[in-house]
This record gives structure tokens, C-alpha cells and sequence, in this order.
């Protein structure tokens, strides 16, 4: 019989006490801080409903916060997903130093986010930065500019620094999801007579299905949960211009309002849940109909 | 035995290696007990405990590694191990709160003296040090800063300063500029100085905290203008937003801003570039403490910076020298199980010949030592900026006013700057913040 087959139950017990009492009691007990005025001035935890939420749903200045995490998201998923797409089919085969190359790509992926944030404030400095240096040097001095430093592009630049460091990461995923895709087709397709972007359209792409799926998955997740990037490129700066939620939830902590900090973590919480339910079941949908 | 199997051969070898090294390892285990104690005889402090210590990134080893060589002394004379933990300066007091709310307080955290200490729960977290010996030798300000509820918490190694504008006297006489008094005279200054391709206000605009510094020197003017503002402002009966000299300073620093005297990209400037502005000259004033001219002296020698003088902030009408309450100082975890050694620790480091090796390293905080031991060494623009300021002193909103947030008010006025809020919205915001903890406390 098929049921006989499964496991016992009580082999997931030890991982689900680990679970439950390393995750899921530590969030639980979040929920109910995020309805408290829990804060750092008096040891006394008082109840307060809901007024968490409507404070952040109710005060203005939150929008732009919130609208930067969801820009980020889905701005760095698409790029790291597009770029390290490319990467990928570049380097799947045919090319003499295509080891060192993916070497040198995934390298970011390794080094720390602090670190990486530290070097791009150097790279972005607008007066000593290799970046404006180079436009100058290029003939596009027009466009330097103030990367960090200007209100309107902060966030953007920010978004940049996370879509180097994390393209190469999907690009070895990328890497691993070509593995799997039969040689055979590639020569039917060639027999009939079609060219690269016929053969990426109707071969590599649907086999790649399950890559862009986990590939996407992390980026989103990643990108909402973004923190130490930014923290360490602009601190949310300059003002809040480019806060994004992890980084108030931080600043709420560091103010000593650890309620509203929690309320804030567990709407990402609940955002992030609907959301990585939304894009397993759409992407496993198209995986099915692919198969 | 001489059918013994193969596999049985090795069990039986490896049992007998295994007593053998079992045996050794006894014995050896004796030899360290019996060492162990004897030393324990010969120097009763001597232990096996490491105690943690946290600070902000520049409140130690600044400029020196003072710090660790003073830690590495204490190790090698008592055995008790310090790790010491640095942390970025703009998260020092997240990274402190939140450790000591999740219950992982170290043996020895760095706090402001004054006001400051309060977010800290002194009560709570703070062991009482005073009946420690070197106590006694504490100078007045050091003892009254660390005094918490009637008693001495905290170990001071530190100077009273105070924020200036900072100037370079050669800039100033090269154009005949003279000491600005009042705002008109300040923007006169600064068009003077802009005209002749020098940035007239150096700001490192990307440190949050150090616009708010400006804001919290305006405390002591506004607190003259209206005695008895600092005790309404911590007991919540006024607002920031009512203050007027508050919003007056704002719009004024707004439009600094705005004409451009913080030079072209004031938002990316560090902290560290600071620096290399003032000590090449490429910039004529900067807002620092009085200390702050030894240091670029210590980068840039060629610079003169030793000579360099100070004037209060000349907006909103201020003419008062604003100062701390002594800076900060270390104090120690209540509940800590190594509180002994902790009081060890401090005790070595109070020793004369210990802190004149501290102050000698730190040539910014030299201007007022914490201790009768070590001469005070006032420099060129702490002399001058008492000179400059007919208004007398007064302690600032960063170690006078409850709940005050240099990263979070610098937050909005970044804000303002960049055209997101108004200066009255800077106050509401910083009276909404205010709102949350007086709320949160309430009884």
C-alpha cells in the first residue's frame, strides 16, 4: 500500500519542537507585543488593541517607506532574475573562460552586504567616486550625480547595488536549471530549422520554469526583507527618503517604541506569507500546464 | 589468542590506546587543578571570567588603540579577560537597548552622562558604584553627570565639551572677517567666503546625528529666553513646536542650506571627511567640539588647526556656550554575575598613572579631565568660545531634554533640507515621537 510507504508522524517531531519553539512561540508572542505599547522607558507592557496599526496605516510619512519596499522588491527581482538569466546563457557553454568568468560573477553574492554598502559609498561619492569619475572620463559628465546624496535616487541606487550583488546568485541557479534540459531538443529544434530565440522560447524557458520560480521566490522575499544594504549604504537616508521597512522597524526599536516595531514586523510578516503563498501557487501553475 | 579475528585485534587495541590516553589525560587534569590553585594562593584575582564590555565605535580606541592596550594591561595583571565590542556610532543605542531588553546585557555598557542615562533605565540596569575609591577623586562635573537619583553610576573617563563653530583664523583674516554675532553677520560671513570658492559651513550632511547636533545647541538660548523650558519639555508640558527660537533656527538653517554655504553636496559627506575639508582649507568653519581642532591638527599639521578659534552658533539670537553633561562614561550591568571584576576593571583604569596614559592618547578629550589626577588642557577654541559667548553656558538638549534623539531629529531636518518638511513639521515630528515615550510612561 502507498500509505504504508510515508513516514511515521514522529519523525517530524523533533524538527517541529525546534520550529515551534524557535520560530513560531517567538512569533506568536510578537503578535501579541504588536498590542502592546511594549517600549524601552518603563518595564510595564500595557494592551492597546489596535492602535499600533492605525498608527502606521494613519500617518503619512509611513507611504514612502512602504511604497520604497515594494519598488525595491519588484524592481531587484526582475533585474537579478533578467541579469542572471543572461549571465547564464552566456556562460552555459562555448566559451574559453567561462569558469573564471562565472567565478568573477558570482563573486558579490560571497562578500558581506556591510561591506559591499561600505565600497558603494565610496563608488557613489560624487566628488571622489570611481563612478562619476568614470562618466567623466567617458565624456557623460552630465550625467554624474549626487547617487546617495539626492533624495530621488538614493533608493534607486541602492536598488542597483542589490541587483550586482545578487544576479550572480541567480545566474548559478540559472546555471543548474540549463544543466537540465536535454541536448536532444536543441538538435530537433535545429533540424527543424529554428533560430537562438525560437530555441530560448520554446525550449530553454519552459525547462526553466522551476528555476525562475525558486529564483523569483528569493528575490521577492529578499527584497522585502531587505535591510543591511541600505543600512549600511545610506541608513535609510538622506532624511527617510530611502527608508524601506526592515530599517524603520530598526529605528522604531532603537527610539525604544518596540510595540509599533512589532506591529510593523508582523504586517511584513503577513505581507511576505500572502505573497510567497501567491507566487508558489501562480508559478507551480504554470509548471504544471509546462508539464 | 592467535585466532583473535582482525576486527576484534583493533577493538581490543584501540580500548587499551584509549585507557592509556585516558590516564594521561587524568593525570594531566591533576597537574593543572594542583597548578590552578597554587596560583589562586599566590594572586586571589586571578580567574577564569571574561567580561563583556560595549561601546560606540568613537568612544573607543579613538585615534589610539588606548583602549585595548589599557584592557590588555588589566589581562595580564589579573587574568580577567575584557571583550570589548565596538559598534557603528549611529546604532550604538539600538544595538545597546535592544540588548539589554532581550535580557543579554554586558558586564560593562557606554551611556551618555546626564539626561541621556535615563533611556537606559539607570535603575534597572545600573549598578551603584558609589562607595568606589575613586569616587573621591572625581572633579565636580564628572560626578554631578554620573550621578543618577542620588547615586555616583557611572565611571567617567571623559571632558566636559561643548559644540562651536570651529573656525580657521587664517581664512578669517586673509578676507577680514570678523567673529559673527548675529545671524545678518553670519550670512554676510558666508557670502564673503562663497564668493571666494570656499565652502563657508562644512557639514557632513550624510551623518543624520550631526544635524541634529545643531538643533540641540539652540536648548541652552531658548532655556535663557524662558527659564524653566527644559523641566516643562521633560515633563510634556510644551512642545517643540512652541518654542519659537526652535522654528527660528530652522527656517535660518534652511536657508544656509538653501543659498548653499554647506558647499555642493553636504548629504555625502562623511564624518571623516570633516577632516580633510578643515585641514586643507577647502572649508572655513565646521560645527564641532572643542576638542575637535586636536584632531585635525593630528591629520593635517600644516594646517595650524591648533590655532583655530570658536563662536556659539549665531542664529536664533544664541549666545550661550553649550556643553554636556560631561560626555559619557561606563557604567556597569546590576545583575551582572561578574560584578566584582567589573569593579576591578574600573578600578585599574582609575589608577593616576593608568588615566594619564588614557588622556595622553586622547588629545580630544583633554580640555577637562573627569579626575583631580590629570591637568586639564583647555584648547584654542574652548578658551575662545567662552570668550565668544557674553550669554554664559548652559547644558544641551542632547544631555538636558528626555528622550531626545540625535539620528532621529537629524532625520527630519535632512528632511527639511531636502524640501520633505517644513521646520514646523520637524518639530510636530519630533514631538510625535516625544508623544509615543511620555505616553508609553505614563503611570
Amino acid at each position: 500500500m502507498y500509505a504504508s510507504k510515508l513516514y511515521s508522524w514522529k519523525f517530524i517531531l523533533p524538527a517541529f519542537l525546534l520550529f515551534f519553539g524557535l520560530f513560531l512561540v517567538p512569533n506568536l508572542m510578537g503578535f501579541y507585543y504588536s498590542l502592546t505599547n511594549w517600549n524601552a522607558m518603563s518595564d510595564q507592557v500595557k494592551f492597546i488593541g489596535l492602535d499600533n496599526f492605525r498608527e502606521v496605516f494613519t500617518d503619512p510619512s509611513n507611504f514612502r517607506f512602504i511604497y520604497n519596499t515594494l519598488m525595491f522588491a519588484l524592481v531587484t527581482s526582475l533585474f537579478k532574475a533578467v541579469i542572471g538569466l543572461a549571465l547564464a546563457l552566456m556562460l552555459n557553454e562555448g566559451m574559453k573562460s567561462k569558469n573564471v568568468l562565472r567565478t568573477i560573477f558570482f563573486m558579490p553574492v560571497v562578500i558581506s552586504n556591510l561591506i559591499v554598502g561600505l565600497i558603494f559609498q565610496q563608488i557613489y561619492n560624487p566628488d571622489t567616486g570611481i563612478l562619476n569619475e568614470f562618466l567623466h572620463a567617458i565624456g557623460l559628465g552630465a550625467l554624474s550625480q549626487s547617487w546617495i546624496g539626492d533624495p530621488k535616487l538614493a533608493i534607486w541606487s541602492s536598488m542597483g547595488v542589490e541587483i550586482w550583488k545578487a544576479a550572480g546568485f541567480n545566474m548559478v541557479i540559472f546555471l543548474a536549471g540549463l544543466q537540465m534540459v536535454p541536448k536532444e531538443m536543441y538538435e530537433a529544434a535545429d533540424i527543424d530549422g529554428a533560430n537562438y530565440w525560437n530555441k530560448l522560447m520554446k525550449v530553454t524557458i519552459p525547462f526553466l520554469i522551476p528555476s525562475i520560480t525558486i529564483n523569483m521566490m528569493l528575490n521577492v522575499i529578499s527584497g522585502l526583507k531587505v535591510f543591511d544594504v541600505i543600512f549600511a549604504l545610506t541608513n535609510g537616508g538622506p532624511g527617510r527618503a530611502s527608508e524601506v521597512i526592515n530599517l524603520t522597524i530598526f529605528n522604531q526599536f532603537g527610539l525604544g517604541t518596540y510595540g509599533y516595531g512589532t506591529a510593523l514586523g508582523v504586517l511584513l510578516f503577513v505581507f511576505l506569507a500572502v505573497i510567497s503563498v501567491g507566487l508558489v501557487k501562480i508559478f507551480t501553475r504554470s509548471e504544471v500546464n509546462a508539464g | 589468542m592467535r585466532h583473535m579475528k582482525p576486527l576484534k585485534t583493533l577493538a581490543v587495541t584501540l580500548i587499551s590506546l584509549l585507557s592509556i590516553y585516558g590516564l594521561i589525560g587524568c593525570s594531566a587534569q591533576q597537574d593543572q587543578t594542583t597548578e590552578g590553585e597554587k596560583n589562586q594562593e599566590q594572586t586571589v584575582t586571578k580567574k577564569d571570567v571574561t567580561i563583556t564590555f560595549v561601546g560606540s565605535q568613537n568612544w573607543l580606541n579613538k585615534g589610539s588603540k588606548i583602549d585595548s592596550e589599557l584592557n590588555d594591561a588589566f589581562t595580564q595583571e589579573t587574568g580577567i579577560k575584557v571583550d570589548m565590542q565596538v559598534i557603528p556610532d549611529d546604532q550604538y543605542a539600538n544595538v545597546l537597548k535592544t540588548k539589554l531588553a532581550s535580557g543579554e546585557a554586558p558586564d560593562i555598557f557606554m551611556v551618555s552622562a546626564g539626561v541621556g542615562a535615563q533611556k537606559f533605565l539607570p535603575d534597572k540596569y545600573f549598578a551603584d558604584l558609589s562607595n568606589e575609591k575613586w569616587v573621591s577623586r572625581y572633579v565636580p562635573y564628572a560626578k554631578a553627570g554620573s550621578t543618577i537619583n542620588g547615586k555616583v553610576m557611572g565611571f567617567m573617563t571623559w571632558s566636559v565639551d561643548g559644540w562651536g563653530m570651529l573656525y580657521n583664523t587664517k581664512v578669517f583674516d586673509q578676507y577680514q572677517l570678523t567673529v559673527p554675532k548675529t545671524f545678518e553677520e553670519f550670512t554676510k560671513t558666508m557670502d564673503t567666503l562663497k564668493a571666494n570658492n570656499i565652502t563657508p559651513v562644512f557639514e557632513v550632511g550624510k551623518e543624520a546625528w550631526h544635524w541634529g547636533i545643531w538643533l540641540s545647541q539652540m536648548g541652552p538660548i531658548a532655556e535663557k529666553n524662558s527659564p524653566g523650558l527644559y523641566d516643562k519639555l521633560n515633563t510634556n508640558q510644551i512642545k517643540f513646536a512652541d518654542v519659537k527660537e526652535f522654528e527660528t533656527f530652522l527656517t535660518q538653517f534652511k536657508e544656509m542650506f538653501d543659498k548653499g554655504y554647506f558647499g555642493k553636496n553636504p548629504m555625502s559627506n562623511t564624518w571623516d571627511s570633516g577632516y580633510e575639508a578643515m585641514g586643507k582649507a577647502q572649508a572655513a568653519t565646521f560645527l564641532g567640539y572643542t576638542s575637535y581642532q586636536n584632531e585635525v591638527a593630528g591629520k593635517f599639521a600644516a594646517s595650524g588647526a591648533n590655532e583655530w578659534k570658536m563662536f556659539p552658533i549665531p542664529m536664533a539670537g544664541n549666545n550661550v556656550f553649550s556643553h554636556s553633561a560631561g560626555g559619557n562614561m561606563r557604567v556597569a550591568y546590576k545583575d551582572s554575575k561578574n560584578l566584582n571584576s567589573v569593579k576591578a576593571y574600573f578600578a585599574f583604569l582609575a589608577r593616576p598613572e593608568n588615566l594619564k596614559k588614557y588622556y595622553e592618547a586622547r588629545p580630544d578629550i583633554q580640555p577637562a579631565p573627569s579626575f583631580t589626577d590629570v591637568p586639564a588642557k583647555p584648547s584654542e577654541s574652548g578658551k575662545s568660545l567662552l570668550e565668544n559667548a557674553p550669554g554664559g553656558d548652559g547644558v544641551d538638549m542632547e544631555y538636558g531634554v528626555l528622550y531626545w534623539d540625535n539620528t532621529a531629529v537629524g532625520k527630519y531636518i535632512q528632511d527639511m533640507m531636502l524640501g520633505g518638511l517644513t521646520p514646523k513639521q520637524v518639530l510636530e515630528s519630533i514631538d510625535k515621537d516625544r508623544a509615543k515615550l511620555f505616553n508609553a510612561t505614563a503611570k
